[in-house]
């Protein structure tokens, strides 16, 4: 997988479940399997290998310790043993001060990030819809995901039914 | 022996049976609701057959659908596991009356322990010792009152029909009794529509052991020794042990005898437990039977070398009993803590939902009795019991530090688990000593301050981690040649949706 790839360095915001304030993250992809991350203004270079869907083996220094990473309403949720750390991990260009995430290019499409079925539709044309809000429920690689309005709007279009299938890119939903 | 067995139950349970059929060579049948389609008992089993809705009262519970199930696959036996139909009279009985065997007690030793009155007095005559207490039924709230000033305050005020932590109060003062005794009756008519009650003396710091007893038709009763069960929260057991680590030894074999005096006293046959109450001076008093195989058993079978769930099915297909007395023996030391979806930090709130990561140990001395799997569901209907996590060593300090090392390892993420908490008592001084009692754990967790959150540098890294799977998943997604579906992990495909939605 990793051989002729090239990741571009990137830049976070992590918001934390339990309320501290956001926190800076900074991600400069290194060779191999090796980054160069930031938090806030704190350094570590970290190796991190994928060992299974939701697991990475991550060594830091010699040290190495296994990481699950799941999603739970909304938020990442980072474990080991018996412990878990949710948070949500925004893209800086996308994130105002004051805790918003700004909305993105094509906000007035709802389109598939993945192949799946939809399970449910949960509004209907002409409902008023708030940022967040879930619209569809769609289930890919076995999992129920939730699919957020990506700002707030009024749903102009429905193109998609529960059972139907659907490839990545497809329009689902239109917002006005 | 028996061609095919039909399986009653669900989870842990269901898997423990089928896998002792699958030992013994026989078929097995499953059962299940609507949620439990693809629940991991019916994915193992031989045939399996829908019964209905998802709550029990419509499918598990609902005898007539079971017998019709095992009639039409031709299932010869039916194993109740525990819970649901395992202490059920009228579901042996029907059972009987269909020509399929049942595999437990026949039905006149249930209802002989099933009545908490009756069993006192059966006890009594067997010269068991029983707390003391009423041994007749209290008539009116003029006969308990003047009862409990017999038996003397604390006292605990219990119903006839209840048992295993259900229908019970402690009455401290004389003042206390009416409420009590209110609670006790409306709970005993609505839970068990039987409002008998009985008093026992309250045992100041009681400790909770129990016997391990199997009996064959040919008259043959023998024990296992005793688990330790003190280790309860709100009258549920959720760390066991055996041997007990403070019984002393006189005490052990007394107890195991008298164990064995209790079932024939009932004209026992099967997998049986006899509980007792033992105060701090080692005095042992009978509490009551459970007429079924325990959930607890794996560690009675760790320490003797026995295998309780297949003797269940020799023995009720008439087979004599695999083992002599003497040839029963305590070696080593076993400990279960019974892994749960509940949040401990959240007043162990159930947490039903979708095992997105399981990860279970292994290695020297560990067994873990699942009934899930990664990607299944834990549902709402049933109990939430993920697994129960057994640790065996050749003294009590190696199954504790095995038990740590499992701990460790046992990786269970998409919801709550009371793990952190096995955590907390496997480290406490207290257990390490062996020095608690019933009360340990409502006195002891402090949910708050024995939370240990992810601090400092280890933040950072989880944080880092994620960072990088997201910088990962966003590479991929925009990689136009990435192929869909079948390549990309479930964990990169999420990301992808979390790096390029708004």
């Amino acid at each position: 997988v990793a051989e002729s790839r090239k990741l571009a360095p990137a830049s976070y915001v992590a918001e934390l479940a339990d309320e501290t304030a956001p926190l800076s993250v900074d991600v400069t992809p290194l060779a191999g399997s090796r980054f160069k991350i930031k938090v806030e203004e704190r350094p570590i270079e970290i190796e991190a290998e994928q060992v299974g869907p939701h697991t990475f083996s991550v060594r830091l220094g010699d040290r190495v310790v296994e990481l699950d990473t799941t999603w739970s309403e909304g938020n990442l949720v980072v474990g080991t043993a018996g412990k878990e750390l949710a948070f949500r991990l925004i893209d800086r260009r996308r994130y105002r001060a004051g805790g918003d995430a700004a909305t993105g290019i094509g906000q007035r499409e709802v389109k598939a990030v993945m192949p799946g079925k939809v399970v449910a539709v949960l509004v209907n044309v002409g409902d008023e819809v708030e940022k967040g809000q879930s619209l569809l429920v769609l289930e890919a690689m076995k999992m129920e995901n939730e699919v957020r309005s990506p700002g707030s709007g009024v749903v102009q279009e429905i193109r998609v039914s529960p059972g139907q299938a659907v490839e990545t890119g497809e329009l689902m939903l239109l917002l006005e | 022996l028996f061609r095919r067995v039909l399986i009653a139950n669900r989870g842990e349970i269901a898997v423990r049976v089928i896998r002792a059929c699958r030992d013994l060579g026989i078929e097995t049948v499953a059962v299940y609701s609507e949620a439990d389609r693809t629940a991991l008992h019916v994915r193992l089993a031989d045939h399996a057959v829908p019964i209905g809705p998802p709550p029990a009262l419509e499918s598990y519970l609902v005898k007539e659908k079971i017998i019709e199930a095992a009639k039409r696959t031709g299932a010869e036996a039916v194993h109740p596991g525990y819970g649901f139909l395992a202490e059920n009279t009228d579901f042996s009985a029907m059972l009987a009356d269909a020509g399929i065997a049942f595999i437990g007690p026949p039905a006149a030793a249930i209802a002989a322990m099933g009545d908490k009155v009756a069993a006192r007095q059966a006890m009594e005559r067997a010269k068991v010792p029983c707390v003391p207490g009423t041994f007749d039924t209290l008539a009116d709230d003029a006969e308990v009152e003047r009862a409990a000033r017999e038996v003397g305050y604390p006292i605990m005020l219990k119903a006839s029909a209840g048992g295993g932590g259900k229908g019970m109060r402690f009455v401290h003062r004389p003042e206390e009794l009416h409420a009590a005794l209110r609670g006790v009756r409306s709970e005993a008519k609505s839970s068990f529509g039987d409002d008998r009650l009985y008093i026992e003396r309250f045992i100041e710091s009681p400790r909770h052991v129990e016997v391990q007893v199997m009996a064959d038709q040919h008259g043959h009763v023998v024990h296992c020794f005793e688990r330790e069960c003190t280790l309860q929260r709100r009258h549920q057991k959720v760390v066991e042990e055996s041997p007990s680590p403070v019984l002393r030894e006189d005490v052990r074999l007394k107890m195991g005898e008298i164990a064995v005096r209790a079932a024939q006293a009932v004209g026992y046959v099967g997998a049986g437990t006899i509980e007792f109450l033992v105060d701090p001076k080692q005095n042992f008093y009978f509490l009551e039977m459970n007429t079924r195989i325990q959930v607890e058993h794996p560690i009675t079978e760790e320490v003797t070398g026995t295998d309780l769930v297949r003797a269940q099915i020799e023995v009720a297909a008439g087979l004599p009993l695999p083992w002599e007395q003497a040839q029963i023996r305590q070696r080593g030391h076993a400990i279960e803590c019974r892994v749960y979806a509940e949040d401990p930090f959240n007043n162990f709130l159930p947490s039903p939902g979708r095992i997105q990561v399981l990860r279970t140990p292994s290695g020297p001395g560990i067994r873990d009795d699942s009934g899930v799997y990664e990607g299944a569901v834990v549902s709402r209907f049933y109990d939430p019991m993920i697994s129960k996590l057994v640790a065996w060593g050749p003294d009590r300090k190696t199954a504790i530090e095995r038990m740590r090392r499992a701990l460790a390892e046992y990786r269970v993420h998409g919801l709550a688990t009371n793990l952190a908490f096995h955590h907390w008592v496997l480290d406490h001084p207290k257990f390490l000593a062996g020095d608690f009692d019933t009360g340990f754990i409502d006195r002891e967790w402090k949910p708050e301050a024995q939370r240990a959150p992810f601090e400092g540098e280890e933040r950072d890294l989880a944080i880092a981690a994620a960072a990088v799977a997201l910088t990962e998943g966003a590479a991929r997604a925009a990689a136009p040649a990435a192929p869909s579906g079948s390549a990309q992990h479930g964990w990169i495909a999420t990301a992808r949706r979390e790096a390029t939605r708004g």
